[in-house]
């Protein structure tokens, strides 16, 4: 039980480093496009995607609990 | 052809050598830069990097590059290795291998000087956020 606990915490702090990381890439390579086109419009694409992917992947979960 | 595909299975599973291609990449873009832009001026002007302009305003390039370097092998060193043997292993592999070419396409944007070039560039780098947020978000719902 305790080492179920430690193995997922391991992954989550390895994927929280990594979010880190890419934020940190993210910021010393191109913080902003030369577009001002891109600076507003992927952001925004892309938040609205991903959290269009999590929606639909908690709308699923409940479902599955449900059935 | 067999020896190169076993080199590269070996390369994959290596968690200690993967992060040396962050590090060698963050290398190979700031030396792009700083050999294509004619002048520092004209970095200060153009470049898109907040961290490098507080860097060349400050005259610390050589300390800030070697800071990156470091933070950059102990994030990916320490990513992989508590990743290793999970599924999600590849993923890791994937995003740090990402971030290593929007470096060197980000170096290259200095020889290109396109705006859409620049404009790609930024899309990748933003990709590799979203994926790793979505991969985080995944696993805090998954656990509840």
């Amino acid at each position: 039980m305790l080492t179920d606990e430690f193995h997922a915490m391991k992954r989550m702090l390895s994927l929280l480093a990594a979010v880190i990381l890419s934020l940190y890439t993210f910021y010393s390579t191109c913080w902003y496009a030369p577009s001002s086109f891109f600076n507003m419009a992927v952001p925004f694409a892309f938040v609205t995607l991903s959290g269009y992917a999590l929606l639909a992947y908690l709308l699923s979960s409940r479902l599955s609990e449900k059935l | 052809m067999h020896q190169i595909l076993q080199s590269l299975r070996s390369i994959y599973h290596n968690y200690r050598v993967i992060p040396f291609f962050l590090c060698v990449s963050v290398v190979i873009d700031y030396s792009l830069t700083f050999y294509f832009a004619d002048s520092m001026e004209m970095i200060l002007a153009h470049e898109f990097s907040p961290t490098l302009l507080f860097a060349i305003r400050n005259d610390i390039v050589l300390p800030y590059l070697a800071a990156t370097v470091v933070f950059y092998y102990l994030m990916g060193y320490t990513i992989l290795k508590f990743l290793f043997e999970e599924d999600i292993y590849p993923i890791g592999v994937f995003i740090i291998l990402l971030m290593s070419v929007t470096h060197v396409l980000g170096g290259l944007s200095w020889f290109v000087l396109s705006e859409a070039y620049s404009n790609m560039v930024f899309m990748l780098s933003m990709t590799s956020i979203i994926i790793a947020i979505s991969v985080f978000g995944y696993e805090v719902l998954k656990r509840e």
